[in-house]
């Protein structure tokens, strides 16, 4: 068969990532929760008849490929043959998924002529109450139950038409009926999209030229992928962390991984990590194939957008029953276990590949706020995103306040919106003098805020790495300071707190820090100019 | 004696000035170097140029980069920050996001800050979200940090932010006429006052980025100011503005950050005129150069505005019309990398420029596929002023794309092409879908030197009504100039819910503003006159946090403008809601109407001898060369229809008319593209 001509090949494929980004567009601008909106919690794919990722666009960095493990058990689960033009399939059952029960994946199959199905789009978001025990976030669950109803891959719309009686059960197991019918709504109009573009190109270069062109794209991008792995040097290194509980207990739980690299594939094995915890932050198989997929994107095709064949190479172990691949009924509420185990590739490999840079502050400390506005009476759920210092790398110095790696594109929320919203006066936003760890090239610098209740407010810390540090290498250290809230500072009842959750009581205060990143090199070797930078610019105390 | 209008435009590579006279209606136009060093000397030159006595000059209006490129290339000034005590850091910590096109650099290296953080100072003084004084502003502390700055840190402008500023300006109005008594050298920039806006980094961004280039426009303007009186000109300068309208010189320098994209306001002011003078509810324009091509849409005879434009990353809170740049030009270079033929964003510029030039390019560019295709012609490059080669592109197709690839010349020239086209209207797709728009409702506008080349594809992949190409096509942004009025416009911060206890609120609030602004207006244009105005309401569901623009009447209520806004989203999005909806801002527009030039006789000629000439083309359909001819633009019948496939031309530009398409030249020298099939359909 003839091949597809290199600009049909470019054409198509850049028609199918404009669909996704299309589809990207149209949830981000009629979503109605800032968790949408604003922290970008979701990820949306096209994918072919074998579930095979032809475009995305991800919202979140670490949400590439998050719906292809999805796609792939809602393909053995489901009666493909009893799926009509105009469906809509829904799931958030954790272990077909590849996300906690918030995180909604909506699933609709592509009929191009009304035949067969032709291809699939995915959109998953976060819904900012599925039923689950608390209002907010869940942070001590010890079963799947208590994480929200689950809707096990079923159709929610049938041929065009919602199933109003699965509607029903669902607002009514949620305390935010209003934002779930605007949130449903937006991916709804988000598939609608997506099915609107596939036609189009479909139409016009009719299904044969696509569907090789498809083929081709994959190809393409799997030899890309094999020869940015010639680059890498080959053999086994392993690498471990720790997560500083599971809610539950005080017992700091083991990560590890062993990385594999060969002319042809790249093996990372979580087996050496903790068995299943009793609390929430065990990690469904799916989310740790896509957090591996982030990294793997960083080491071999950061700059170019993603498909099937790109991750051909890439092989995720992990076993069931392990941290890593949870098994009913395990608690998997809480996504930072993947956050915190996200940078683990980097610590086994950085030894070894000069250009990988030292450990961030290796955790999103943000923190959420629940209760009624001391102003109006209503109701409020904010949170924050804080940034945290990246690590530095053997050419310059780690950058500044940025968000967690894996979710780079998330903003902080604006401290007038916070107060407009919630309780919570501000006394203070800073970055952290010395937070960069030490190095040739130092981390970048943390932040810390000071925020003083003027009204009842539950507050929930949100950080689950901040009893140990990270890493440098060649003399380079990790930053100093670790990601951790103090409730009540200065006064009788000060606590130092990871992940935690309590209401402050009407003049009462916290203070939320993050770590910086860590350095590289011998800090001796340090430029003197930048030094001197440094200490000019507060960024670096002169100490004994 | 007669009374002529100067429009200067300074572009990447070439200064284009255009003179027109108001009696006799004749244009005159030409292009001088640009002098990247010191912008004003072109300019002078150019002036040097003119014929004309200066002194018959009524107006000159004046589009720049300057502000822009001294943010691009950090050569602003040495700017200071004073904000609340405790949150020094506001601007450095910013929003902690990388954008999309970074986010998997693990390895990010942030570019250097355009403030130092040893110059940012903090003092007491609080407002909170309503707007109450929580603690009064620390004037003495205010005045000593400004000392500390000014004259021991050597700052050259201070930049003034305070939370919930937008609430109430009132510690920011003292603290600039503080500073502006104490340092009446020092410029300054307050973010309350220059954007009525919640959001305290963004605020601050805007005050910081005003700040940072107010001295270096300052100097700019008043050179030329002199520069001009000099040789004789003694008519009214001004600037054009981010919104596609001018303001005076004194303006601009007072609130450079609204002259930021000054450069392409040009071209959106003419396309509103012509969407007036055509009667296009919906229009989108698309200037084509060298290296980019900037999309804008005119929506009900208004550019579309953004409310929030990035500059290097930084947000910039100010009406601006949404324009998105994207990498493709005439010099946009192709590729291929492993399977794909990938064009652009990376473009051989002016130097080395496209190989056809001669210059020293030996990549394959748009320009080189579109004359190999005689989509362009060779002859009448430039007028005829330059030379090109088509061996040269050729040799740059076949080297780079047809050899690898293994095919014919003409066959890789093509796919460069259809590659741009396809990859520029996804970009345009994505726009339009972003505020729920379908662009075959739209007719599209082409101008800049490669506009007109790319248009005929570009309207028939899109599957737009009709394209339309204006008279000069290639000098049209500086034409625009001329038909540009002078425009204001003010926001407010609201975020009130429409009903009926607090609409009383808002139209208050909107009377308010209005005065506000037109005193303002009059004021500092020192103009008479009644300003047309229009004001916008900013609506969203609460909840939501993208808003839309509504159109706000002065006999508006609670619900009017509640329906007004739910059948937007509905139109907009395909599904409304049934909740609350509240105000977040409004923006009020001024407009003083200024005369306009009449350029519909405004065509210069070329060779009046030139003629249809025989010009082999390239037939997509059938893949092969024809015979046609080409044809140049005045030499074009008025009202007679034209069918392609041919060429018309004029000195800065060429249009391959494609087969199904017709062309009509009206009587103001504007040529409208239409299918074949869609005039049978209609008639």
């Amino acid at each position: 068969m003839e091949n597809t001509s290199a600009a049909d090949l470019e054409i198509i494929s850049g028609l199918f990532l404009s669909a996704a980004e299309q589809m990207r567009r149209t949830l981000v601008r009629t979503a109605f929760n800032a968790v949408i909106y604003e922290v970008l919690d979701f990820g949306i794919s096209i994918a072919d008849s074998k579930g095979r990722m032809v475009a995305e666009a991800a919202g979140i960095t670490s949400f590439i490929g998050a719906n292809d493990y999805a796609l792939k058990t809602l393909l053995e689960k489901l009666d493909l043959n009893s799926l009509k033009p105009g469906d809509v399939v829904m799931l958030n059952y954790p272990y077909w998924n590849s996300a906690h029960a918030s995180d909604a994946l909506l699933m609709s199959p592509v009929f191009i002529d009304n035949n067969e199905i032709d291809m699939f789009l995915c959109v998953r978001a976060h819904w900012l109450d599925l039923g689950a025990k608390d209002a907010g976030y869940v942070i001590d669950s010890t079963d799947i139950h208590q994480e929200g109803i689950i809707i096990p891959g079923v159709r929610i719309i049938k041929e065009g038409r919602l199933d109003e009686d699965l509607w029903k059960i669902l607002t009514f197991n949620s305390r935010l009926p209003d934002a779930i019918e605007g949130d449903f709504g937006a991916q709804v109009a988000c598939l609608r999209t997506g099915e609107r573009c596939l036609k189009e190109i479909f139409s016009k270069f009719g299904k044969s030229k696509v569907f090789r062109a498809i083929e081709d794209f994959f190809e393409h991008s799997h030899q890309k992928a094999l020869a940015a792995l010639s680059q890498l040097p080959k053999g086994t290194w392993s690498a471990s962390d720790w997560l500083d509980d599971d809610g539950i207990s005080d017992e700091m739980i083991k990560m590890a991984v062993k990385v594999s690299i060969t002319d042809t594939e790249f093996i990372a094995d979580y087996n050496d990590s903790s068995l299943k915890v009793a609390g929430p932050v065990n990690m469904t198989y799916g989310g740790t194939v896509s957090m591996a997929k982030t990294y793997f994107k960083f080491l071999t095709s950061r700059d170019s957008p993603s498909n099937h064949g790109n991750y051909l190479p890439l092989k995720v172990k992990a076993d069931p029953g392990n941290l890593f691949h949870a098994i009913y009924p395990a608690a998997t509420y809480i996504p930072w276990t993947k956050m915190v185990a996200f940078e683990l590739i980097a610590k086994a490999l950085a030894p070894v590949v000069d250009w990988l840079p030292m450990s961030s502050g290796l955790d999103e400390p943000g923190f959420m706020a629940v209760g009624k506005h001391h102003q109006t009476g209503q109701p409020f759920v904010v949170s924050n995103n804080e940034g945290i210092g990246w690590g530095a790398t053997r050419t310059h110095d780690g950058s500044t306040a940025l968000q967690h790696p894996s979710t780079s594109t998330v903003r902080n929320t604006p401290i007038e919106v916070l107060e407009r919203q919630a309780n919570l006066f501000h006394e203070e936003l800073t970055l952290i003098p010395d937070s960069g760890g030490i190095g040739q090239y130092r981390g970048g610098l943390g932040v810390r805020r000071k925020v003083s209740m003027v009204g009842e407010t539950e507050v929930i810390s949100m950080k689950k790495k901040s009893k140990t540090v990270g890493w440098g290498l060649d003399g380079g250290q990790p930053s100093l300071i670790k990601n951790h809230m103090v409730l009540r500072p200065d006064t009788p009842q000060e606590k130092k707190v990871g992940m935690y959750r309590e209401t402050l009581q009407t003049g009462e205060a916290f203070v939320n820090y993050s770590a910086g990143g860590a350095g590289w090199g011998d800090p001796v070797k340090r430029d003197l100019k930048s030094y001197a930078n440094d200490v000019a610019n507060g960024l670096v105390t002169l100490k004994e | 004696m007669d009374r002529f209008k100067l429009a200067i435009d300074i572009g990447g590579t070439f200064v284009d000035i255009v003179v027109f006279n108001q009696q006799t209606k004749v244009l005159r136009h030409f292009k001088v170097p640009t002098t990247p060093d010191n912008p004003a000397q072109a300019v002078l030159s150019g002036v040097s140029d003119i014929k004309t006595q200066l002194s018959q000059f009524t107006d000159f209006i004046h589009g720049t980069t300057l502000g822009l490129n001294a943010i691009l290339e950090r050569k602003g000034a040495k700017v200071g920050i004073i904000t609340n005590k405790g949150f020094e850091d506001v601007f450095l910590i910013a929003r902690g996001s990388l954008n999309f096109s970074d986010m998997y650099r693990f390895d990010f290296e942030q570019p250097p800050t355009l403030v130092q953080r040893r110059n940012i100072r903090g003092v007491n003084g609080r407002i909170n979200f309503l707007g109450k004084e929580i603690s009064p502003l620390d004037e003495k502390a205010l005045l000593a940090s400004a000392d500390e700055l000014i004259n021991q840190a050597g700052c050259e402008a201070i930049a003034i932010n305070f939370l919930h500023s937008y609430a109430n300006t009132k510690h920011e109005k003292l603290a600039v006429k503080l500073l502006n008594r104490a340092f009446p050298e020092t410029a300054v920039s307050a973010g309350g006052l220059l954007a009525n806006e919640y959001r305290e980094y963004e605020r601050t961004s805007t005050a910081v980025l005003d700040a940072y280039i107010k001295p270096v426009l300052k100097d700019y303007l008043q050179n030329l100011k002199l520069g001009m009186r000099d040789v004789g000109f003694d008519g009214k300068f001004y600037a054009m503005n981010s919104a596609g309208g001018a303001l005076t010189f004194q303006m601009a320098e007072a609130k450079p950050i609204s002259t930021i994209f000054s450069g392409p306001a040009g071209g959106v002011s003419g396309a509103l005129d012509l969407a007036k003078i055509m009667k296009k509810r919906k229009l989108l324009s698309i200037d084509v150069g060298g290296t980019s091509l900037d999309a804008n849409l005119i929506l009900d005879f208004q550019p579309v505005d953004v409310f929030e434009a990035h500059v290097d990353n930084f947000p910039i809170l100010q009406p601006i019309f949404d324009l998105r740049t994207l990498g493709a030009g005439g010099g946009s270079i192709a590729k291929i990398d492993n399977k794909l033929l990938t064009v652009g964003p990376k473009s051989a510029g002016a130097v080395p420029g496209p190989a056809c030039y001669g210059r020293g390019g030996n990549e394959a560019t748009l320009t080189d596929a579109a004359l190999h295709l005689g989509f362009i012609t060779a002859s009448n490059f430039m007028g005829g002023k330059m030379e090109v080669a088509d061996t040269l592109a050729k040799q740059a197709i076949d080297n780079n794309i047809a050899k690898p690839l293994k095919i014919k010349t003409a066959d890789a020239a093509i796919s460069i092409i259809r590659v741009l086209v396809s990859k520029t209207a996804s970009a345009i797709k994505e726009m339009m879908l972003e505020r729920g728009l379908d662009p075959r409702d739209f007719s599209l506008l082409a101008f800049g030197g490669c506009g007109p080349l790319i248009g005929p594809m570009l309207f028939d992949e899109l599957e737009m009504a009709e394209l339309i190409v204006p008279p000069l096509p290639s000098v049209f942004s500086a034409l625009g100039m001329m038909t540009s009025d002078l425009s204001f416009s003010q926001s407010m911060s609201v975020l009130k819910k429409i009903d009926m206890d607090d609409f009383e609120k808002i139209r208050d609030k909107a009377k308010h503003l209005k005065v506000q602004a037109t005193n303002e207006l009059l004021e500092k244009t020192r103009e008479v006159g009644d300003p047309i105005s229009s004001m916008t309401a900013r609506v969203r569901f609460i909840g939501q946090e993208h808003t839309l623009s509504v159109p706000f009447l002065e006999n508006d209520t609670d619900k009017s403008l509640f329906a007004r806004f739910t059948e937007l989203h509905l139109n907009r999005f395909g599904h409304s809601f049934k909740l609350e909806a509240e105000v977040v801002s409004l923006i009020v527009k001024l407009t003083l109407e200024k005369e306009k030039p009449d350029l519909t006789l405004a065509l210069t000629s070329l060779d009046q001898n030139t003629g249809a000439e025989y010009h082999k083309m390239f037939d997509d359909e059938n893949s092969c060369f024809i015979e046609t001819k080409k044809l140049p633009t005045f030499h074009l019948e008025k009202n007679k229809i034209y069918e392609g496939p041919f060429l018309v031309y004029d000195e800065g530009s060429s249009m391959p008319l494609l087969k199904h398409q017709t062309l009509v030249l009206d009587k103001r020298g504007i040529i409208t593209v239409r299918r074949v099939e869609e005039k049978n359909g209609k008639y």
